[in-house]
Formats: C-alpha cells, structure tokens, sequence
C-alpha cells in the first residue's frame, strides 16, 4: 500500500541544508497497525509528513497504492488528504468557535459533500467515539480526551486508507491515553491502515509493527 | 467553492467582533473620500455649467424685485414693459426675461427664463411640469423665481440662482412635486402645485401680453463702461418702479470675467478634492490591506487546519477572499450611506454638492481592488507546504 525507496528530506537552514530524512526504505501493507518509535529530532514527524503528502520529499520514491506520488501538485496533494489520508495530531488541531458537528464534517465540506450527508456522517462518528450527546458543543468547552475523540472522528470521516496519527496521547492523561488508543485500537480492527509516531514505548502494545528511527534512518 | 462561501460567510459573521475597528476606519475613510469626490464631481459640473453661460463680450444684467413676500401680490411686468425698456436701452439685448405668467386661477412661476432656456430641457410639447406657488413663498428675502439659467439633469430641473430642484413629469402625472432646498438642505412639499402642458407654456410665450414678469436680464457688450452700466441699472430699477409703485427693484450683473473667476475657484476645487479623493483611498487601501493580513495571521492556525484536512490552496484563497470582500464591501456600503447624508451639507452659494453615482462606483471599484490586493500578498501565504504553516502555529 505504501512503499518508500531512498526518502531524502532536507531542510534548507542559514544556507546550508539539513538533512532530517536519510535513504528511508519503507513498506507498509494494508491493514497494519505501524508504530513509529524514537527520540525527539530523529525524523518521525517529517516522515509521518511526507507520508500524510503535508511535505514534500527532497530525493526518492514514494509509492501509495502503486501510484508513484513523489512529485504532487499542491491539487493532486490537498485530494490525497481529503481522500486518502485521516490526519491526528498531538495538539487535536480543531477549529475553535466551531461545534464538534461541524470540526468533524469539514473535510466533507471541502470534498464537496452536501451539508446534509456531511452531518449525517459527521454525527455517525461521533456516535462511533461515544461523543454523541456533544455534537453542538463548541469544541474548546471539550476536554482534552473528548476533543482528541473529535480529531480522531474527523480522521475518519471521509472513509480514508490510512491514518497517521502524530503523538495521538501526548497531551492527555492516563484514562483518556486508554480510551484514544482503544478507539484507535478498534478501528484497526475494522481493517484500518494505522501509522503512529510516538516515544511511548507503552504505547507500542496495540500496534501490529514497531519501527524505530534513529537519526533520520529507519531501524526495523 | 460552495463550502469556501458558506465558511467565509460563517467566518465573516464570527469575526465581527474582531473586524470592527477596520469597518470602522473604513467607515469613516470611505466616507471622506465620497464627500471629496462628490465635492470635486460637483465642482467639475459647476465648472461646466459656468462655461456654457459664457457669452463673448456679453455682461449680463438681473432686474428683479427686491421687496417680494408672501403676503405681496405678485408684481405685473408686462411683455410692453419689456419691449419699451429694450428702446429705451438701445445697446442692451433683452434677450432673457423671467415670467410669471397667469395661465389658471392662481398666479404660479413659471421657472424658465424664456423659451430659449425652455427648448434647453428638452421637453415636447406633450410633457408637462408642475410648478408650486408655495416655492416663491419659501424663499424668503430672495426672489428665487428668477432662475436664468436651468438645467436638466437625471429628471431633475436645476435651478441655478434659487438652487431649487424641480421634477419633470410626464404628461398628466398627477403627482405632487417635492422640492429640495439644496443650500439649506429642506425638503419642502409644494401644496398646491399645478400641472402646466407644455403646449400651454408655447401659447403662454406667443400671447406675451398675457405674461406678467417678476424679472428682467438684459444682456449688453462686455466692454461697456462701468459707468454706463451704472446708468442702465438705475434707468431700469427707475423705470420698473414707475409702473409698479408697489414694488423695489435692483440690478445686478456679471462679466465675463467674473464669471471666468468663479470658474477658476471651480476649478480649483475640482483638482484639490479629487487629489485628496486619491491620496485617502491610497491611505485607507494600505491601512485596509494591513488590517488584513493582520487579520489572516492571526487566523492562521485555523488555516492550516483546513489545509491539513484536505482544503486546497484554491478553497482557501476563495474563502479568504470572499470573507475579504465581504469585510471591506460592509465599510464602502456604510461610508457610502455615511456620504449620502453628509455631501447635501457641503454645499455653499458657490456650488451645490451633490450625491453622484460615479462617486459610488469609484468608491466600491476601490474597495474590491483593495479585496484584491488582499487576496494576491495572501495567496502568496497559502503558497506554504501546510507542515510548515501547522507546525509554526
């Protein structure tokens, strides 16, 4: 389903270029659940970037479906994240002044989904994270368990192949890291593609696959 | 794009309370620059309006009735009076007369100085105009009735003196007139206004015994001496005053040159005001355009959300732009509204000021080139790898 041969990514700092990504091989099959594990600053992040087409790569291959996407459009890119790619972030991103409703059917919106079928769908997942008694509720009046549910329901609305999740539990407490990863945990079984970033080692117990990164090189 | 409208509206509203204090500044702003340019557009037009009275070596002379009220009655000079006083003063044309005439029951002013001035509206012989008795009364001191020069403008009639506005009509209206002070700003409901066919005014111009006239304006060589003029002015308030005991006259005039003059201060304010016009809207187009961005970076995180969602660079750069638009349109529309109210105020005895559509559009073309200002530095901003714009946040 995704393929990676010889990823560079290089950043351009003060004149000189940064690499933060070397020769990165990598493979990953339908249905996995993938842990990615290792130390601030050796890459994950931007790798979970090029993966989620929010960056673009220096030098390499990557394939997704047995495409070749190395080279997007900023178009052909933003269709990827709409289509393909359920994006969570450590920091849950939703739109304040917005209700949980409304944060969750805003991909839909911009795939041009008509309002009624994007509510639909935004409540079902709701439902499916057990925040439907909150679906009015403007998402900054949400705790942080309940609004990482909201992204993770977001994620998954526009029914695509893989989610990346960048450090889904780092901002929360025990109870909600529970309630996300089992949340996580069951859409993997339905058949989901899960690609996770994160330091906790803990964590790596609910993936199928553990890969580790060290220096911008991944160590299987 | 539909969902980019529905959000830019959702985002509009929302913001309000933030965008205020730009509506605001464009409130004000856009309504300076209205009353500047509708100042400079009516100077211009008074401009031209000055030039097409200049006559080549003509002065012009106004006799008129000093002493008219409302409880006078209305002063009789006859076409016999005019014909007489025109072999008196052989070196003076009486080519302009103002007339009252008596074509109904009640005594009514006719507003046209002659059938020249009458052929110059551009009326047919089945239009119509409704005159009102109660616009003499209304004009105080001043016999505002001696309206030597008038124009057509936007179905309005312009009386240049009095600076009445007057409607035309089609045949048979029957509706009543409002006439607009345009100096003191009142608006003023005529009573009992008349409907005068045009074809009676033609039969009133060719049984001129008919005619009863509250003024006279004589037209004389511009080089004349200034003390002959002198001696026709007092030989005509004499003569008037002979036949109407009851009544004062004066004469005033104007030369050519004193007409070029007033055109000059014309001009003058024709060039300062539409510089000043331009100077703002380069002003308030940059503050307007700062306020803006200021306002995209503030809102950049949600941005990049949408970005990382599936938003594309177009969808965005749509949503920004419409919210934009909608922004600095709620400014014009209001500093426009402001305009309307203030310009009417501006006006002076030199020229009336008044509210011009060309004003609005210059003001609304402007404020959706300063949205495109906008919108161009900011697609530059939704240029950004969405990482980079969601990791900077």
């Amino acid at each position: 389903m995704i393929e990676m041969v010889d990823v560079k990514k290089e950043y351009r700092l003060y004149g000189q270029n940064i690499p933060v990504l070397n020769d990165v091989n990598l493979r990953i099959d339908d249905g996995e659940f993938c842990a990615i594990i290792g130390r601030s600053g050796c890459g994950k992040t931007t790798l979970l970037n090029i993966l989620g087409f929010m960056d673009s790569l220096t030098s390499g291959l990557y394939k997704f479906d047995g495409l070749d996407v190395s080279r997007t459009t900023a178009k052909e890119a933003a269709g990827f994240r709409q289509n393909k790619i359920g994006y969570i972030f450590q920091s849950f991103y939703l739109i304040n002044g917005l209700t949980a409703l409304e944060n969750v059917a805003m991909p839909l919106g911009y795939a041009g989904v008509a309002k009624k079928n994007r509510t639909e769908r935004a409540f079902e997942l709701l439902t499916r994270v057990g925040l439907e008694q909150k679906v009015q509720n403007p998402v900054q009046k949400l705790s942080g368990g309940e609004q990482q549910r909201v992204a993770i329901a977001r994620a998954l609305v526009a029914s695509p192949r893989v989610v990346l999740a960048d450090e889904p539990t780092g901002n929360l407490d025990e109870e909600n890291r529970d309630i996300v990863m089992n949340l996580l945990s069951d859409i993997h079984n339905d058949g989901m593609t899960i690609i996770m970033v994160t330091h906790d080692m803990e964590l790596t117990r609910y993936a199928s696959r553990v890969l580790r990164m060290r220096e911008g090189l991944i160590l299987e | 794009m539909r969902y980019s409208l529905e959000r830019a509206f959702f985002n509009y509203t929302q913001n309000l309370k933030k965008t205020y204090w730009v509506i605001v500044q464009l409130i004000v702003g856009c309504a300076v620059i209205a009353c500047c340019l509708n100042y400079s557009i009516s100077s211009g037009e008074r401009y031209l309006e000055l030039l097409s009275q200049i006559e080549p070596n003509q002065y012009r002379i106004d006799a008129y009735v000093k002493n008219i009220n409302a409880d006078n009655d209305y002063p009789a000079i006859r076409y016999s009076d005019y014909i007489e006083l025109s072999a008196l003063i052989e070196d003076a044309d009486l080519s302009y007369i103002a007339y009252g005439a008596t074509l109904t029951e009640e005594p009514f002013y006719l507003v046209f100085a002659d059938s020249c001035h009458y052929t110059k509206l551009g009326l047919t012989n089945t239009d119509s105009i409704y005159v009102g008795k109660s616009v003499a009364r209304f004009c105080g001191d001043e016999p505002c009735f001696l309206t030597t020069f008038c124009k057509l403008e936007n179905d309005s009639i312009v009386l240049d003196n009095a600076a009445f506005s007057w409607k035309a009509f089609p045949a048979e209206t029957e509706e009543k007139i409002v006439v607009e002070d345009l100096h003191s700003g009142n608006t003023l409901l005529t009573e009992r206004s008349i409907l005068i066919p045009a074809h009676l005014i033609n039969q009133a111009m060719e049984t001129s015994e008919e005619m009863l006239g509250t003024g006279l304006a004589f037209k004389i060589p511009d080089d004349t001496d200034m003390t002959r003029i002198k001696e026709i002015k007092e030989r005509i308030c004499s003569f008037l005053s002979d036949r109407h005991g009851d009544f004062e006259f004066a004469a005033s005039g104007e030369q050519t040159s004193e007409i070029q003059s007033r055109m000059n201060d014309m001009k003058i304010n024709y060039d300062s005001f539409l510089w000043i016009s331009v100077f703002l809207m380069i002003i308030v187009a940059l503050g307007t355009i700062g306020n803006a961005l200021i306002i995209l970076l503030k809102r950049k995180r949600s941005l990049a959300i949408s970005l990382a969602v599936g938003a594309t660079p177009r969808q965005l750069f749509l949503e920004f732009l419409s919210e934009v638009f909608l922004t600095i349109q709620t400014g014009v529309l209001l500093g426009l509204a402001v305009s309307a109210f203030i310009t009417p105020q501006l006006s002076n005895t030199f020229c009336v000021v008044k509210n011009h559509v060309l004003t609005w559009l210059i003001v609304i073309a402007g404020g959706t080139l300063t949205t495109l200002l906008v919108s161009a530095v900011s697609y530059l901003l939704f240029r950004t790898e969405p990482s980079r714009t969601i990791h900077g946040i």
